[in-house]
């Protein structure tokens, strides 16, 4: 509890630092259009992230190392909680200009992308379909976050949660 | 604690404004500057340089794509930092503006808290309440100003124990010269009464000299009494008994006394006071004498009973009261009179307000004076257990 209380600290103190200070407002990530459903015992979890790139982050992207978004599902129903986790992974060919992004909750599926508004859109969009066995009603938990990434000759850590403000998106969806 | 839009609050609202003013300026230039340097350096586009090199000769591609990806990592890196500088420096920004707001604030009540402490102690001073000192703290200044103020209390106290000590001692002198001739009156005549009776001893004519000597030595023991009654009364505490009685029974009680001195009119309507009997019939009795001592026998005393201003008024028609002495003849010891030690109407004044009443004069000189006594209202009696002679 109180770890959550600090770092909403953190993040309102850095929200106000920036809107005092700075031009530079970060990002304000969230999900949109998120649903989950239930049926013949498949479970479909639908979210699309919204204000989490813009032009700052296409730079970091184009790095040439490999970015991940990380996702945690929770699914949690009466009798068991089930906590899985996703990334995307997104790595960028300078001489081609191309994105390949990889979807691990859409089994591993990998993308190549060369505009970067259709990579942002693909990126931001999550699918995740699964068979199970849980009885309803089942509360459906999405959270997204970013990695800390390593660069430079000097191997300095980024952490790149400093582009949403450190602010984690989530959402919550009751399937019943 | 009210909060009042003062001093302290001007000063801590300048000092925030200024501060965060002068961060805020600090902060956009560096961010300018920050800015000029990374836009110089992401403005090198080599992607469709490399590209073509790429293409021209494939056997470079690898090394133009590493090149490129190292190109792009650095600009990544700039990105990365300048960012992170953004973010951080407006949050330890934030950070000192707190820290140096606090530290300013508690600066700030330092300074000012002794003004609130000055301002209430000099306020109790304004009510008369002397003894007090306020605790020497703060900066030298401050200790100065308080040591001085302490230092104007004590001295405050001393002056006013001084003027209370000479208004005693001057209240001893007047009274203890008043009373030597108020004791030194009664003791000529029973002097001169003993020296007669001595120096007729023998004479044929004792008898009657003794019979008239011992009258006069038993008037002026009398006197002494009297006088000695007068100062007891005057200075005891009085119990009070009050009553419910209708007013004008007592008054015609009372003035029966007096209808051989005097001609007494009552006129108005009478009307139930609650007031000790004894207390009423001792000040119509010094009002009574007072007028007949002011206007002589034989005058005319008119009694006016007001039942809608539940006020007694007695006016009598001698010399009146000169202006200058108007105030001063509820006082204690003050009297114009050859014989009378002043205690008259002081009594009135004490045994009126005890009673919850009221007694003030009006008069015109040569024209006589009317003494109004106003009598609090009458409470509602349940039960009726506090009537008496209420008809």
């Amino acid at each position: 509890m109180f770890g959550g209380i600090f770092e909403k600290a953190i993040t309102a103190t850095i929200s106000l630092g920036m809107m005092l200070f700075s031009s530079y407002q970060g990002n304000t990530p969230s999900f949109a259009q998120s649903r989950a459903f239930s049926r013949s015992n498949q479970i479909t979890v639908q979210a699309t992230l919204e204000n989490a790139f813009n032009e700052d982050f296409r730079q970091i992207l184009q790095s040439g190392h490999s970015v991940a978004i990380d996702f945690t599902l929770t699914l949690r129903s009466q009798q068991s909680t089930e906590i899985i986790s996703f990334q995307h992974i997104a790595i960028y060919d300078p001489l081609l200009c191309t994105w390949e992004l990889t979807c691990e909750e859409k089994n591993n599926r990998t993308f190549t992308i060369d505009s970067w508004n259709e990579f942002a859109n693909a990126n931001s969009d999550f699918h995740f379909q699964k068979t199970h066995d849980m009885e309803t009603p089942i509360e459906v938990n999405l959270v997204a976050s970013l990695p800390t990434v390593t660069m430079g000759q000097n191997n300095k850590s980024f952490d790149l949660m400093i582009f949403w403000n450190y602010h984690k998106p989530y959402c919550n969806v009751i399937i019943l | 604690m009210k909060f009042r839009f003062g001093l302290r609050t001007i000063v801590v609202l300048l000092y925030l404004a200024l501060f965060t003013a002068g961060l805020v300026l600090i902060y956009e230039y560096q961010e300018s500057k920050r800015n000029e340097l990374y836009e110089e350096i992401t403005s090198l586009n080599l992607n469709e340089f490399m590209g073509k090199i790429a293409a021209e000769h494939p056997e470079h591609a690898e090394d133009a794509r590493s090149l490129l990806c190292h190109l792009n990592e650095i600009k990544a890196t700039i990105e990365m930092g300048n960012r992170h500088t953004a973010v951080y420096s407006a949050f330890y920004l934030i950070l000192v503006l707190v820290l140096s707001l606090t530290l300013f604030l508690w600066a700030i009540y330092t300074l000012t808290n002794p003004l609130a402490k000055f301002s209430k102690a000099a306020t109790e001073i304004a009510r008369g309440n002397f003894d007090i000192q306020l605790k020497e703290s703060g900066t030298w200044e401050l200790k100065d100003a308080q040591k001085s103020f302490n230092l104007m209390s004590t001295q405050l106290q001393k002056t006013q124990e001084k003027l209370l000590e000479a208004e005693k001692l001057s209240i001893w002198k007047q009274f203890s010269r008043m009373l030597a001739h108020e004791i030194k009156n009664p003791l000529t005549p029973i002097r001169l009464s003993l020296e007669r009776l001595i120096e007729k001893k023998h004479s044929e004519k004792f008898e009657e000299v003794f019979d008239r000597c011992t009258s006069i030595i038993s008037q002026e023991v009398e006197n002494l009494q009297a006088l000695a009654s007068n100062f007891s009364n005057f200075a005891k505490d009085v119990p009070i008994n009050q009553k419910r009685f209708h007013i004008l029974e007592q008054i015609r009680g009372i003035t029966r006394s007096y209808d051989d001195r005097v001609e007494i009119i009552i006129t108005g309507e009478d009307f139930a006071i609650e007031f000790d009997m004894m207390h009423f019939y001792q000040i119509l009795t010094n009002v009574f004498q007072n007028a007949i001592d002011a206007a002589g026998q034989g005058e005319k005393l008119e009694l006016r009973l007001d039942s809608t201003q539940r006020s007694l008024e007695i006016r009598d028609h001698g010399p009146g009261i000169e202006p200058e002495d108007i105030n001063k003849i509820f006082e204690p010891y003050f009297t114009k009179k050859k014989k009378g030690i002043g205690l008259g109407l002081a009594l009135v004044k004490k045994l009126t307000n005890i009673n919850h009443a009221e007694i003030n004069v009006t008069s015109q000189p040569g024209e006589g004076s009317s003494f109004i006594i106003k009598f609090s209202e009458v409470k509602a009696i349940i039960g009726g257990n506090n009537e008496n002679n209420d008809h």
